[in-house]
C-alpha cells in the first residue's frame, strides 16, 4: 500500500466511507482502528446501555457520517446478546418496503419482544417518522416529536442521544478547542510508526505535492489554524462537520493537486469547501497585502522576503509562484516561528475581526452572571455601541434629519414622526441566561419598561449590525438577515409609539408635542 | 338538499336566453381591472363586524378629527401640519388596520363589487370579531376614537354558497393570522388578496368538471417554478401540470358556470355550486331521480335545438349523464365551429384570467413556452400564511401546506426553495439531511 492509497481511504467516495458490519480490508480495519477517537457521545451510549437491561428504545441519533454506525460496529458483538440493534434506519432491505415501514415493523417487533432495543437513525428520518410512522406507535412518535421541538422526553421508554448535543468546539478566551477535530488531526499527524500514514509517508517519495503537504500539516500550530476555520465554516455557513466530513476534507487539501494552502481555500465539490473559499485570506484588503502582491507579481522581491522564501523552500520544498499561494501560506503559518518571520507582518492585516468579536461576546454571554463589573462594562459596550446603534441607525435609515436618540416612527407626507425611549440591555436577564449552542447568542432589551428578547445574534447578524455602523444601507431587496433586524425594528417600534411624547419634524418646522392626560390637553412645544 | 331538487325539476319553466353569469366568478364580460386594496378594505369591515355609517364621507370624518384636536392643542399652529401629515392623500387609512374602514365605502368599478362578494362569502361564515394590538400613538388614538363613533353593524347577508369550500377556510385561517401582526397585515393584505384571488380562479379551472361524484371540491396539482429558476422543457411536472394543465380548464369555466345559472333558478335560496347539486341527485329516492331525470333531458334536448347543436352520441342512462351532456352542451355552444361570436365571448374571459388575474404568475419563459411562477414576495408571504404559529416547521410539511392552497413544487423547485429561505435566513437545519429541514416565519 501507497501513501496515496491509504490517504484515499479518507475520502467519502471510497470504499471504506461507510462503516457495514460485514468486515471491510484489514487495511482499512487497521487505519480506522488507529484514527478512532472515543467521543462522549459512545461514552454516554454505552453507560446508557450498561445502566440496566430493562426493555426500552434507544435512539442514537446523528447526521450522516456522524459515526453512528462505526459506533455500532464497535459494541455489537458485546452488546448482541442482550439487545437488539437497528442499525440503519434510512434504510430497507426489502424492496417492497420503504424506510419508515420497515421502522414500523422494527418497533412492531420490538414490543411483542422482550430485548430492548437501540437505533441507529438520522434526525431527518426521525422528523419522517413522527409524521408519517404508524398509527399503532402514537407513543413512540409522540416522544420524537417531544424529542425534535427541544422539550425533555420524561418517558423512561424512549432515551435519545443526540450527536449534535456533544458541541464540536470549545471556546476558552481566545482559543478554539476542537474536541473531536483536533484529536483526529493529531492522531493523522502523530509520528509514531503505529500511525499507518506516518508510516507510509516514512517510506514514500520526497518531493511529491502528497507528501510535502503531510509535512506541513503535521506543523501543529497549521492544524490549530485549520480547526479555526473549520469553526468559523461552522459559525457563518453552518457546516455540519461530521467526521465523515473531516475526513474526506483532510484528504482533500493532502491530497489535491497544489500545495496545502491552495487546497484549502480553493478547494471544489463540497459544501464545506464552497465556504472555505468564501474565507480565502485573498480576500483581505490592506495596503502592504495589495502592495506585496502587486510587487511579488512584478517580480520585484525584497530581500526580507528573498530570505523567508528560500528558508520555505529547504525546510519543506515547496515552491511557491502565485503571490495569492503566499498570503494563502502567511494566514495559515501566521502561528509559525519561521526562518526571518517575514509573515508575521501581516498579522493584523489578515485578523478576521467579526470572528474575533463574535467569539468575544458571545463568551460574555456565556460568563456573566450579574456580579463581575468589567464584564458588565464591556457587555454595555457592545449592546450600546454596535447592537443598538446599528439597530437605531437601520430604523432612522430614512429621516438623516432626526436626532440620534429617538426612534423613527414613520414618515407619513414627508414628516419625520419620531420619539424616544431609552433603550437598554436587559442585564440581568443576560446574567441569567446563556447562549445554548455557537451559531448564536440570545439578546435581550429593555425598551422604556418594557421588554424585548430574546433576539438570536449570529454571525451574520452580527457582520450586518458591524456593517451597518460603518455606513451600509440595506435595502428590503437585501434579503437576507434584513429581515430579522426589521423584525427587531417593528418590535421596538411598537413600544415606542406609545410614549407621551411626539416629535415632528419637516423642512422648516419641528415641534414637540405631550400628552399631559392629567390636564386632558396636548401641549404644542415649537422648536 | 330538496330545494335543489325542486330546482332542477322546474328547470324547462324557464326560457332559455344568452348565456349569463351572476355567480361564482369575479369577472364578467368586459371585465376591468380589480382594486385589490378596496377588497381588502371590505374583507377586514366584514371581519370585524364594523361599516362605516351611510352617511359616512372622509371629508366630514377629517373635520371632526381636526376640530378635536383644535380643543385639545395647546398650540393650534401646529394644526396645519397635523393636518397635511395624516389627511392629504388619506394617509391615516395606512397608519393601522383599523383605519383601512375608512377606504371600505370607496367608488370602485364592477368587477371589484364582484370580487368583494367573493371573498365576503370567503369570511362571512363564522366572521370572528377581529381586534387589533397595533400600538397607536396617542394622536392617531385620538383619530380611531372618532372613527369608532361613526361606524355601525353590516347589513349584508351572502347570496351564493362558496364553490371551493377548502379555499375559503384557508383564507379564513390565514386572514386571521396575519390580523395577529397589523404591521405585515397593513403591508399585506392587499399581495393576499391577489393571491387568493389567483388561488380561487386557477382551482376553480381545475375542479369544474369535477362535479360529478357530488364530492365537496378539493385542492388540485398545479406546478410553478420559483421565478428566478430556469424553466427546462425537461420538467414534465412543470410542463404539463402548470401553465398548460390550467389554462384550457379556464375555457370551461364560463360556459359551465354560466348553465349553472339555469339550476339556480330560485331566487329566494342561496345559489349553490354544481357538485351540490350532484350530491342532492346522487343520495335522492329512484322515484325522485326519474323526474329530475326527465325534466333535465327535456331541458337538455330543448337547449341543444335552441342552439342549433348535433346531439351527442350516446344517450345519457340517468340524471348526472344528463346533467353532464348539458354541460356538453354548454361548452359545445363556444366552439370554434359554433355560429355568431359566442366564440370570441368566451375567448375574452380566458383572455382576462390571463392578464386580470394571473398576470403576476405566469411567466413567457422562451421555448418553455408560458409557465407558473411565484415570486418572492408571494412566496415570502405564502410560507408565512403556511407556517402560520408553528414555527419552525418541517419542510415536508410546509410543502404539504403549500399544496392546500393549490401551490405545487417540483423537486427541483423543492431545492430552490430551500436555497431561497437559506438565503433569507429562516432555515433551521438539524442533521445534514435533507429530510431535518425546519422553516422559520419571518415576521
Amino acid at each position: 500500500m501507497s501513501l496515496k492509497q491509504t490517504i484515499e481511504m479518507l475520502s467519502k467516495g471510497s470504499a471504506q466511507a461507510v462503516t457495514t458490519l460485514n468486515s471491510s480490508s484489514v487495511d482499512a480495519e487497521k487505519l480506522k482502528n488507529y484514527l478512532y477517537v472515543k467521543t462522549p457521545i459512545e461514552k454516554s451510549l454505552i453507560g446508557t446501555i450498561e445502566e440496566s437491561t430493562k426493555k426500552r428504545i434507544i435512539f442514537l441519533c446523528g447526521s450522516s457520517g456522524d459515526g453512528k454506525s462505526e459506533i455500532f460496529c464497535r459494541i455489537h458483538n458485546k452488546y448482541s446478546s442482550t439487545f437488539e440493534f437497528h442499525l440503519d434506519a434510512t434504510h430497507s432491505f426489502d424492496p417492497g418496503k420503504d424506510a419508515i415501514q420497515t421502522l414500523d415493523d422494527k418497533f412492531a417487533e420490538y414490543k411483542k419482544a422482550t430485548k430492548p432495543l437501540v437505533v441507529g437513525i438520522n434526525i431527518g428520518m426521525l422528523g419522517n417518522f413522527a409524521a408519517e410512522g404508524d398509527l399503532a406507535h402514537s407513543d413512540i412518535k409522540r416522544s420524537i416529536s417531544k424529542f425534535l421541538s427541544g422539550q425533555d422526553v420524561s418517558n423512561a421508554e424512549h432515551v435519545f442521544i443526540n450527536f449534535e448535543q456533544s458541541p464540536k468546539f470549545n471556546l476558552k478566551g481566545d482559543l478554539i478547542e476542537a474536541p473531536f477535530i483536533g484529536p483526529l488531526l493529531k492522531r493523522i499527524c502523530a509520528m509514531d510508526d503505529k500511525n499507518p500514514i506516518y508510516a507510509q509517508w516514512k517510506n514514500s517519495p520526497d518531493g511529491t505535492d502528497l507528501s510535502r503537504n503531510y509535512a506541513l500539516l503535521c506543523v501543529p500550530e497549521v492544524q490549530q489554524r485549520i480547526c479555526s476555520l473549520l469553526f468559523y465554516a461552522h459559525l457563518k455557513f453552518d457546516q455540519f462537520l461530521t467526521a465523515r466530513t473531516v475526513l474526506d476534507f483532510v484528504y482533500q487539501i493532502l491530497g489535491g493537486k497544489g500545495s496545502l494552502f491552495d487546497n484549502i481555500f480553493c478547494g471544489k465539490g463540497s459544501e464545506l469547501f464552497d465556504s472555505l473559499r468564501m474565507l480565502d485570506p485573498c480576500h483581505a484588503r490592506s495596503k502592504s497585502l495589495d502592495l506585496f502582491q502587486v510587487k511579488t507579481s512584478l517580480g520585484l522581491i525584497s530581500p526580507e522576503f528573498q530570505v523567508f522564501r528560500d528558508d520555505i523552500r529547504s525546510e519543506f520544498g515547496l515552491e511557491l509562484t502565485e503571490s495569492r499561494s503566499w498570503v494563502r501560506l502567511f494566514y495559515v503559518m501566521q502561528d509559525v516561528e519561521l526562518s526571518n518571520n517575514f509573515h508575521h507582518r501581516f498579522r493584523d492585516d489578515l485578523k478576521r475581526e467579526l470572528f474575533d468579536e463574535f467569539r468575544d461576546i458571545w463568551q460574555l454571554h456565556r460568563d456573566y452572571d450579574g456580579d463581575n463589573k468589567e464584564k458588565r462594562t464591556r457587555l454595555r459596550k457592545f449592546y450600546n455601541d454596535t447592537f443598538i446603534s446599528a439597530v437605531t441607525s437601520f430604523a432612522n435609515r430614512f429621516a438623516p434629519e432626526i436626532q440620534r436618540d429617538r426612534f423613527l416612527l414613520g414618515k407619513p407626507n414627508g414628516f419625520a414622526l419620531s420619539a424616544n425611549s431609552p433603550i437598554q440591555p436587559e442585564l440581568s436577564r443576560l446574567a441569567s441566561e446563556a447562549p445554548t449552542q455557537l451559531r448564536s447568542f440570545d439578546t435581550y432589551l429593555k425598551v422604556g419598561d418594557e421588554k424585548i428578547g430574546p433576539v438570536p445574534v449570529s454571525v451574520s447578524f452580527l457582520e450586518l449590525a458591524r456593517k451597518i455602523n460603518h455606513g451600509y444601507r440595506p435595502n428590503t431587496h437585501d434579503k437576507t438577515t434584513v429581515v430579522k433586524l426589521e423584525e427587531l425594528v417593528e418590535g421596538i417600534r411598537r413600544i415606542v409609539r406609545k410614549t407621551d411624547w411626539l416629535y415632528i419634524q419637516t423642512d422648516g418646522s419641528e415641534w414637540k408635542l405631550e400628552n399631559n392626560e392629567y390636564e386632558d390637553e396636548i401641549i404644542v412645544e415649537r422648536r | 338538499m330538496q330545494h335543489l331538487l325542486n330546482q332542477l325539476a322546474r328547470l324547462n319553466d324557464q326560457k332559455i336566453g344568452d348565456n349569463k353569469i351572476y355567480s361564482f366568478l369575479p369577472y364578467r364580460k368586459g371585465a376591468k381591472e380589480f382594486d385589490y386594496d378596496v377588497v381588502g378594505c371590505n374583507v377586514l369591515s366584514t371581519l370585524m363586524g364594523k361599516h362605516v355609517k351611510k352617511n359616512f364621507s372622509f371629508e366630514k370624518y377629517k373635520t371632526q378629527c381636526l376640530d378635536h384636536l383644535k380643543d385639545k392643542l395647546s398650540d393650534p399652529d401646529v394644526l396645519v401640519d397635523l393636518e397635511e401629515m395624516y389627511f392629504s392623500d388619506a394617509t391615516i387609512a395606512k397608519t393601522a388596520p383599523e383605519f383601512l374602514l375608512l377606504r371600505s365605502q370607496e367608488k370602485c368599478n364592477t368587477s371589484t363589487k364582484y370580487l368583494i362578494d367573493l371573498f365576503r362569502g370567503f369570511v362571512s361564515q363564522g366572521a370572528s370579531q377581529l381586534d387589533f394590538d397595533s400600538g397607536m400613538n396617542f394622536i392617531e388614538r385620538i383619530f380611531l376614537d372618532i372613527l369608532s363613533q361613526n361606524l355601525q353593524e353590516p347589513r349584508v347577508q351572502p347570496t351564493e354558497a362558496c364553490y371551493l369550500p377548502f379555499v375559503a377556510e384557508n383564507f379564513r385561517r390565514d386572514v386571521l393570522f396575519l390580523s395577529k401582526h397589523p404591521d405585515y397585515f397593513l403591508d399585506q393584505l392587499t399581495s393576499c388578496i391577489e393571491l387568493y384571488t389567483f388561488i380561487y380562479c386557477s382551482q376553480l379551472g381545475l375542479n369544474i368538471k369535477n362535479w360529478t361524484n357530488g364530492e365537496v371540491p378539493s385542492s388540485k396539482p398545479l406546478y410553478f417554478i420559483l421565478d428566478t429558476e430556469k424553466a427546462s422543457s425537461e420538467r414534465t411536472l412543470v410542463m404539463k401540470g402548470g401553465y398548460r394543465s390550467v389554462a384550457p380548464r379556464m375555457a370551461d369555466v364560463f360556459p359551465i358556470l354560466s348553465m349553472l345559472e339555469y339550476l339556480n333558478n330560485d331566487s329566494t335560496v342561496p345559489k349553490e355550486p354544481l357538485w351540490a347539486f350532484a350530491n342532492a341527485v346522487r343520495s335522492t329516492s329512484a322515484e325522485q331521480h326519474d323526474v329530475v331525470f326527465a325534466e333535465v333531458s327535456k331541458f337538455a334536448e330543448e337547449f341543444r335545438k335552441k342552439r342549433k347543436l348535433h346531439p351527442t352520441n350516446r344517450k345519457p342512462s340517468n340524471a348526472i349523464e344528463c346533467m353532464q351532456q348539458l354541460t356538453t352542451y354548454g361548452i359545445k355552444q363556444f366552439d370554434k365551429s359554433a355560429k355568431g361570436d359566442r366564440h370570441s365571448v368566451n375567448a375574452t374571459y380566458i383572455k382576462f384570467f390571463e392578464t386580470g388575474v394571473a398576470n403576476n404568475f405566469i411567466q413567457a419563459r422562451g421555448r418553455s413556452s408560458k409557465v407558473l411562477v411565484v415570486n418572492q414576495d408571494f412566496l415570502l408571504l405564502l410560507t408565512n400564511l403556511a407556517i402560520a404559529n408553528r414555527s419552525p416547521l418541517r419542510f415536508q410539511t410546509l410543502l404539504a401546506e403549500f399544496q392546500s392552497r393549490g401551490f405545487y413544487f417540483d423537486k427541483s423547485s423543492q431545492q430552490a426553495l430551500i436555497n431561497f429561505y437559506e438565503r433569507v435566513g429562516n432555515v433551521d437545519r438539524m442533521s445534514d439531511s435533507g429530510d431535518a429541514v425546519y422553516v422559520r416565519n419571518t415576521i
